[in-house]
Parts: C-alpha cells; structure tokens; sequence
C-alpha cells in the first residue's frame, strides 16, 4: 500500500529519469541462464560428476567388448566339431558375448575372417574360399531359393551350417547399447544346437512365452522410470472401466443418398451435387447431364464440350456460341425456356463480360448422376 | 608367364610410386632425409626391394626417420611455470609397407604398436593393399597417447597430391606462430576456417587436432594471399 501511494507521489519527471532506457535487443533467452545460475556449485558438480561417471562407465564397457573380441579371436581353445563344442568354451562364449551389441558382433566375425578362421566362434576350420576371382556368386544352385550373393558375405564362413548357427547367435543379441541397459535383465544367449534339444523336452508354446519375460520387461521399464533428482515416479496402470455395449463404427454424417464420403468432418463441398439436391426445387429431377455453375443450372446444348455429338445442329449452334453468343438460337431457346431457371442467354452475356475484363472461369462442372 | 610378368612389373611400378611418395611425405614434414634416398629411380628401386624373379619385397620396405631441427622447432611446446621442461612431441617416425593382401586386423595393428614403441618411435605410418578393420582403428585410438600411428593404402600414394597445380600450399604453423596469428586478428581457436584431419592434405602433413595450417593462393587480383585452417 505505502509503495503505491510513493509511486504516485513521485514526480513523473524524476521517475523517467530512474527507469533505463529500454534496448532494442531482444532479451537473452533467460529460460536456461535462469535455471543455470540457480544451481549451486554443489549441484553443478554433482551433475557433472554424474555424467562423468556414465562416460567412465560406457569406456569400460567399450573396453570390455574390445578385450572379448580379442579373445574370441582364438577360440574354440580345442579343434572340437562346431556342432558339439566344449562346454566350457561354449559357456565363456554365451557370457563374453553378452555385452555385445549385433554391430560389435560382426566386427568379432571380421576380425576372424582376417585372420583366416570361420566367421562362428565355435567352429576350428579356416572359412571356405571360392574359386575364382568374382565379386558375386552363386548360392543353392538348382534350387528354389537360389541367389546371387557378394563372394565375400560366402567367404565369412567355413560351411552354410556354421552361417546359420553365427546368425543364430546374432538375432538374439540386444540392439541397445550395454551401457544404456538400465535394469534390463541381462539376455541368455543360445546356441543352435542346445535350443534344438531343449525344443524336444518341453513344449514350444511354454517356451516361447517364458521367452516373452512380460513380468521382467516391466520391472525394467519401471527401473528406468526415474526422475531426474533420483527419486522414483510411482505409476499404477488400471484397467479403463467400461460400460455400455459396444458398438460398430459408422461413417460420420452418412446420409440416405449415400453421399457420406464427400463429406470432410462435417462439411460437404459446395460446387457438388449435394449442395443442389438441397436448395434447388423437386422438379428437375432427370438425368440429362445439367452442369452446375455455382449455384446457377446450365443445360447442356451450351457448350460444345457436353454435346455428345448425335446431335447435328446443337453441335453447329454450340460451335458459333463458342465465339460469340447467339441467344437467339432456336434449339437452345426452346429448352432453356422450358428448364433452366435463369434466362441462358442472360448468363452468357454476364459470362462473356466477365470474361471480356479477364477474369478466369474455372471448368464448369458436369453433373453426376 | 609374360602375362604375370607384365602384372608384377605394373605391382613393382605402383609400389615405387608409392615408396617415392611416402618419402617426399615425410621430408615435407620436416624429417631427415637423403636426396637419393627421396629420388630413388625405378630401376635402382627394383635392384634394392625386389626378390630375384622380380617379385616386390614388402618385408623389406621400410624405413625410418629423425625429425630435422627445424621440425623440432616447429614442435616445441613453450615451457610454462607449471610446466618448465615440456616434452616435445615428435620422435623418430617409421614407416611399414604392409605385405598382407588382405585386411588389417587387432592382431596386426597391435604388433605394429608395439613395434613402435619398443624402437621408440613416436609416429608410424602403415602402408597397406586393403582397409583396416574397426577394431584396429579403436586400437589406433587407444596408442594415441604414446605412438601416432597413420594408416594410408597404397592406391592413395600414387601420386602425390600436393604437387598438383591446383592444391594451394599448405604450411603447419609453430604454436608461437598460432598464437600470434590469433593475438592480430583477435581471434578464439574457434573462429578460424576448419579443416577436417580426414583430409587428404591434413593427412599428408599428420596434422593433429588444434593444429593451424597456414593455405597460400594464388589470385588474379593480389598476386598471392595467406588463409588460415584449423585442424579439427
């Protein structure tokens, strides 16, 4: 109160004086210096500590990879057939791989080929090489599912079979990088051959909903759901109460005349029929073909473009109209009288005016029946 | 058998290319380096680095280098209060023709580093016939800090660009240089022009990242004019 009642007295003079002079330039965005300079040093450093924990995490996890891959290079440890490798190396192999992402999987499958191994990591041959010096080659000749393929996607692997069990594994790795896996449960990785048994003692449709792993992929969801200040958002998911039966969907503003579909949320178009089946009167009800100018009726004769040509002389009096007007026109006189609820001749004159001052007409539109 | 004859001679001929165009690299550096040794002719090339049916001898194709004193001046880092005896950051460099057709894997990146570091090296070029492999590119990396290893394929030194007409000169600027380029025109680093360190010339001359080229033009109106890059 006692500031408002200073503010008056103050001379308007001396306030002008006291205010600054207002600049042209937009004001800084404050939103973000704002919020900025409201954190404390404390805060700022906790941030940053945090982030730079996350990238010391992540160069770990890229280290980690890196060291797998190297050694992944020497395996299997003892020239065991691939179908049926030692469980040892097939169980440091399924846990190795486990922070890979597929793309650091093939840079695993490159590394072997490099230094001359099949492509599968379980597998002691040299990978296959083709004859010949072609870039592509034939697969599965004779066959229905014969391709032509890039000789070194053949060359990654010492036998079809050991390809399929490599891309087995390769599917069932994790598209999310390892590092931004919070509170996914880290995957099981099978091999072909163990999934296959495995298949024979339970039955597949158990399996594969055990697979599904709903209960886990919530729990991970809700892990992540973390707020910025660490504190957890509590979500609870209910099931939408529903009364009343349910019923079929139906066009909106469908109509007997089965125009609905001219309609666009609620609004029909005004140069088409339907606006014309509304205003103009019961009578004219036939089929002959009446053109629509707006909301003006013509009959057809007027213009060479409707005539059908059976017609001789509508042709004659339409081509000379073109030109210039003949309102005087028998044939044409005679109809328009009869039908169309402004004089034509009329409507030409305006038409022709209009035109003459260059005014464009857009086609005039046939009507549909 | 001319055939194959005729295909090793036409290898031989591309690899002396690109033998006599790492060594002009390295001595546009600013690294010691004998005339004849820079200028070797094709023939001589042959006698020296070819086995006796005529096949290049990669095995022995390498070579290694001290940095001039000029270089070294270039080099130096000022020393500061905190830090009184900088080490200057280039060493001897040694460069490797690959004889492997195919890819460069971890394996033979890793040996190579080590190579490097055992004779002290403080930069290594690899000459190689086909890309290398992601991985040894995150080892290239991860040396960083001790070896500057450069990796060129064969097919890229065949020429060398620099002598074409139309590639202006680049200079590398000493960090004294840099920083009064910066103090005249009142510049932060990061006003200046970039150049990319993919770039073919950034490549040739090894620049590093903050490094600042100096790019002398020809121009129809001022007879030469002077810009300035910095590596990024």
């Amino acid at each position: 109160m006692s500031d408002h009642l200073l503010l008056e007295r103050t001379h308007p003079a001396k306030m002008a004086s006291q205010v600054l002079p207002k600049g042209i330039l937009k004001p800084s965005r404050s939103s973000h210096t704002d919020r900025a300079s409201i954190r404390s040093p404390e805060e700022a450093r906790q941030i940053a500590v945090q982030h730079a924990l996350l990238l010391e995490q992540r160069k770990q996890i890229e280290q980690q990879i890196f060291s797998a891959i190297e050694a992944l290079l020497d395996y299997p440890t003892t020239p065991r057939p691939a179908s049926s490798p030692l469980p040892d190396d097939a169980s440091t192999f399924k846990t190795l791989l486990r922070p890979f992402q597929p793309s650091d999987y093939d840079d695993l499958i490159e590394e072997r080929n490099i230094s001359g191994k099949c492509g599968y990591v379980l597998c002691p041959l040299p990978r296959r090489h083709r004859p010949g010096a072609g870039k592509f080659t034939l697969v599965n000749k004779n066959r229905a599912d014969f391709g032509i393929v890039e000789t070194k996607e053949v060359e990654k692997w010492c036998s079809d079979r050991c390809a399929r069990r490599a891309l087995y594994i390769k599917v069932q790795l994790n598209e999310t990088a390892a590092w931004e896996r919070i509170g996914l449960e880290s995957i099981k990785i099978d091999l072909m051959e163990e999934e296959k048994e495995e298949r024979k003692q339970d039955g597949d449709l158990a399996r594969d909903i055990a697979r599904l792993k709903i209960d886990e992929d919530a729990k991970a969801l809700d892990a992540e759901r973390v707020g910025e200040n660490g504190k957890k958002i509590e979500l609870t998911i209910r099931e939408k109460n529903v009364t009343g039966v349910a019923k079929a969907p139906e066009l909106e503003g469908s109509d007997e005349e089965g125009d609905g579909h001219l309609n666009i949320e609620g609004y029909t178009s005004g140069a088409g029929p339907k606006r014309r089946h509304k205003k103009n009167k019961p009578d004219d009800d036939d089929d002959d073909g009446d053109l629509i100018y707006g909301s003006v009726k013509i009959n057809p004769g007027s213009f060479m473009t409707v005539s059908d040509g059976s017609n001789g002389d509508r042709i004659n009096s339409s081509a000379t109209e073109s030109e210039a007007p003949q309102p005087g026109t028998e044939d044409r006189s005679k109809r328009s009288s009869s039908k169309a609820e402004v004089d034509e001749a009329t409507l030409w004159r305006q038409l022709d005016a209009l035109r003459a001052e260059g005014i464009d007409f857009p086609e005039p539109e046939k009507k549909q029946s | 058998m001319d055939d194959n004859a005729g295909v090793v001679g036409k290898e031989v001929t591309r690899l002396w290319r690109a033998w006599r165009t790492v060594h002009e690299m390295v001595q546009d550096r600013g690294y010691i380096l004998a005339e004849e040794e820079v200028k070797i002719s094709l023939d001589s090339f042959r006698l020296q680095y070819c086995k006796d049916n005529g096949e290049p001898n990669r095995e022995k194709m390498t070579f290694s280098a001290s940095p001039s004193e000029d270089m070294m001046k270039k080099y130096a880092i000022e020393p500061t209060a905190a830090n009184p005896n900088p080490k200057v950051d280039v060493g001897t460099i040694y460069v490797e023709f690959v004889p492997d057709t195919g890819s460069i894997g971890v394996q033979q990146m890793k040996k190579f580093v080590t190579f490097c570091n055992e004779h002290s090296h403080k930069s290594g070029i690899m000459v190689t016939n086909s890309a290398i492999s992601a991985q040894a590119r995150r080892i290239i990396n991860g040396a960083r800090d001790y070896a500057y290893i450069e990796v060129f394929l064969e097919e890229d030194l065949l020429v060398n660009i620099t002598r074409h007409e139309l590639v202006p000169k680049h200079i590398l600027l000493s960090r004294e240089e840099k920083a009064a380029l910066l103090k005249r025109y009142h510049l932060k680093e990061t006003q200046l022009p970039r150049i990319l360190s993919k770039d073919p010339i950034a490549r040739y001359l090894g620049l590093k990242r903050g490094n600042v080229v100096k790019i002398i033009r020809d121009s129809e109106t001022a007879g030469r004019y002077a810009s300035y890059r910095l590596c990024v």
